[in-house]
């Protein structure tokens, strides 16, 4: 080839052969350490499952699904269903909470101020979980902070009950998850271009409108996005239920828990958690359908 | 006074200033065009009379009405913005609708009106689309459409052509320029394509160094450039230093004299810059120097097939001459040559 002098001097190295190992299988072997990770963890997963087919006493032998027929009793509906709704409703809540929040961040100038806001947000995940609870214990309970100030200031003559009901449960989920429905809100924001905001405002649009018209409906992924975390995130919560809620809340993490710790009753405790895996993400799959259409137009313009 | 008038209008933060002394009329009907280097503060100009910046100092009116301090929203200006804006979670015929919609125009006037517009920049096939699926000059129609949907008293175009390749823009510039001329709408155009602002401005105003340098029509502008910065920055001009020898006569810093005309306010012994353009100097086989005909030498030739770009070297100044192949006369680099620099072609400028 006349033309091979032009970019390979005679008498040059040889080219080193071409490594054996296809660019597929390296791709594969740098996910290898993520990969036996989350493989542990579908194992287990797979364990519970099969653990939820089997009797007491017999996990790994026995077969009967009478397990998942006892979940259908009230009781455990009940629990099923307060879980979900408790879920959904702190869902809605911290989104209604976080999409101000959202737009603020994202519209913050100084890194300085954008950086502390950010701290302020990500508070939470620092914190446990159970200090968190105690927090509120400290806060809501029967002589706790608010309840001594209303009293003293004779607003009210008996405490309020704000700890041991949905309420309390309620306030602890959404103030745990905050984060979960920021981040997402306000990195969808943040994407949404100023000469957005701009076009509507010449085009005619009040801030209230552009806000309502323009940046919501452009940063919704973004918002289900934070709903669907603080959902997913919130139908499996333990720490809050049993501390803010005592017994009085019996979500369906905290049955598990007695299945297991004072009962010894493994198929039952598998097949609620099985239940709530399959229902969390049947709503997950089910709000990602919803909304991938816009989804895809959204990025497609991006 | 009609149209656009601002008033000394300023704009700075803090300390660094942006724009200031601004003083224009806009009459109605024209298309006037923002022409400068980037960071002259042209937009920050635009963007001022569109309401999204505020004013540092002095008024702007429309009309005799005062709106300097008015919110964008409640200006009733279109403007098409340089990355076009339109909403991508909106159809094509949703967007232009949506300043209608906002003026809470009756759906089926809502409807009749995008079918107008939609006719007027000839996509009235493509109402049901998202606009992700449109290509870039469809998209800039589509805005347009949208910034003027609701007969805006004003269209701003913020460099609305910049992400468009050459001739996409070229076709873009004629068509915005004959819909503006067919909708009779008064229109600012800010640009840094000195040759988009010969295209299609009515009136050019030549921003730099954060204040207005020149306001005229194109061919004004290009043929009396008022200072050394208007000069160099539109076209391609051959500036060079002289010296002011009194009667209308100047020397070059190789010791030759031009005759130009008199400029009264100019003294014998100043010095001063001279302009001549490119299209203006004649070359010829050497002959002896005579008045304007001045003896050069080649240093450069650039033949690009349409025109002939020939660089002399000529009495310690470096020319170029741009001619059409038909009249050139063959030469190469080292070539003697003779120049002819016609008096009336060179301006002089004050240093």
């Amino acid at each position: 080839m006349a033309h091979s002098t032009l970019t390979r001097p005679v008498g040059a190295a040889p080219l080193r052969p071409a490594k054996t190992i296809s660019p597929s299988a390296r791709a594969w072997l740098f996910l290898t350490p993520s990969m036996l990770f989350l493989g542990v963890l579908i194992a287990a997963s797979l364990l519970v499952l099969r653990m939820s087919v089997g009797t007491k006493g017999a996990e790994w032998s026995g077969f009967s699904l009478a397990s998942y027929a006892q979940l259908l009793e009230p009781y455990y509906l009940k629990s099923l269903l307060l879980t979900l709704r408790l879920a959904l409703v702190s869902a809605l809540i911290a989104v209604l909470l976080a999409t101000p929040v959202g737009y603020c961040m994202s519209r913050l100038q100084s890194p300085l101020l954008r950086r502390v806001f950010l701290a302020a947000v990500l508070m939470p995940l620092l914190v446990n979980l159970l200090l968190q609870s105690y927090g509120w214990l400290v806060i809501l309970g029967p002589g706790g902070m608010l309840n001594q100030a209303l009293l003293g200031l004779g607003l009210i003559d008996r405490p309020v009950m704000l700890l041991y009901n949905q309420t309390g449960v309620l306030m602890g989920l959404v103030q745990t998850a905050f984060p979960l429905a920021v981040l997402p809100i306000a990195s969808a924001m943040r994407g949404v271009a100023r000469s957005y905001e701009e076009a509507a405002a010449t085009l005619g649009a009040s801030r209230l409108q552009v806000f309502r018209q323009v940046v919501l409906p452009m940063s919704l992924p973004g918002i289900i996005t934070g709903a669907t975390l603080v959902f997913a995130y919130n139908a499996s919560s333990f720490v809050v239920p049993l501390l803010l809620g005592g017994r009085r809340v019996p979500m369906l993490a905290v049955m598990v828990h007695d299945q297991i710790a004072p009962l010894m009753n493994w198929p039952a405790a598998s097949a609620a958690g099985v239940v709530l895996i399959v229902t969390t993400l049947a709503i997950m799959t089910f709000s990602e359908f919803v909304t991938g259409r816009r989804r895809r137009i959204l990025e497609a313009s991006q | 006074m009609s149209g656009l008038v601002l008033e000394n209008v300023g704009k700075h933060y803090g300390s660094a200033c942006a724009v200031t002394d601004v003083n224009l009329h806009l009459p109605e009907g024209k298309l006037v065009c923002f022409l400068g280097p980037s960071g002259c503060g042209k937009t920050t100009l635009l963007r001022m009379i569109a309401g999204l910046e505020t004013l540092s100092d002095g008024e702007i009116r429309l009309d005799g009405q005062d709106i300097g301090h008015t919110p964008a929203h409640q200006r009733n200006f279109g403007m098409v913005f340089q990355s076009l804006a339109l909403f991508p979670h909106m159809t094509v015929g949703e967007n232009i609708a949506y300043p209608l919609r906002l003026r809470g125009v009756s759906k089926v006037d809502q409807q009749a009106r995008v079918t107008e517009l939609l006719q007027l920049i000839q996509l009235q096939e493509m109402v049901d689309r998202p606009v992700a699926k449109l290509s870039g000059g469809q998209r800039q129609r589509v805005a347009i459409a949208r910034a003027i949907a609701a007969r805006p008293k004003l269209l701003l175009l913020d460099e609305p052509l910049s992400a468009l390749d050459a001739k996409l823009r070229e076709s873009m510039q004629i068509e915005i320029r004959q819909l503006q001329q067919r909708l009779n709408i008064t229109t600012i155009l800010v640009t840094h394509d000195q040759r988009e602002a010969m295209t299609m401005a009515d009136i050019v105003v030549v921003l730099g160094e954060h204040r207005v340098q020149q306001v005229g029509t194109p061919i004004e502008i290009y043929r009396n450039p008022a200072n050394a910065f208007v000069a160099d920055f539109i076209g391609s001009g051959n500036i060079f230093p002289a010296t002011a020898l009194g009667s209308g006569r100047v020397g070059l810093p190789g010791g030759a004299a031009l005759q130009v005309p008199i400029c009264e306010s100019i003294q014998a012994g100043a010095s001063i810059k001279l302009l001549v353009r490119p299209e203006d100097l004649q070359l010829s086989l050497p002959q002896a120097s005579a008045g304007n005909c001045l003896p050069g030498t080649v240093t450069f030739v650039r033949d690009s097939g349409a025109t002939v770009e020939t660089t002399i070297e000529c009495s310690g100044v470096s020319l170029t001459a741009l001619s059409t192949p038909c009249q050139s006369i063959g030469l190469s680099i080292g070539n003697p040559v003779s120049v002819t620099i016609p008096a009336a072609a060179c301006r002089v400028l004050t240093a």
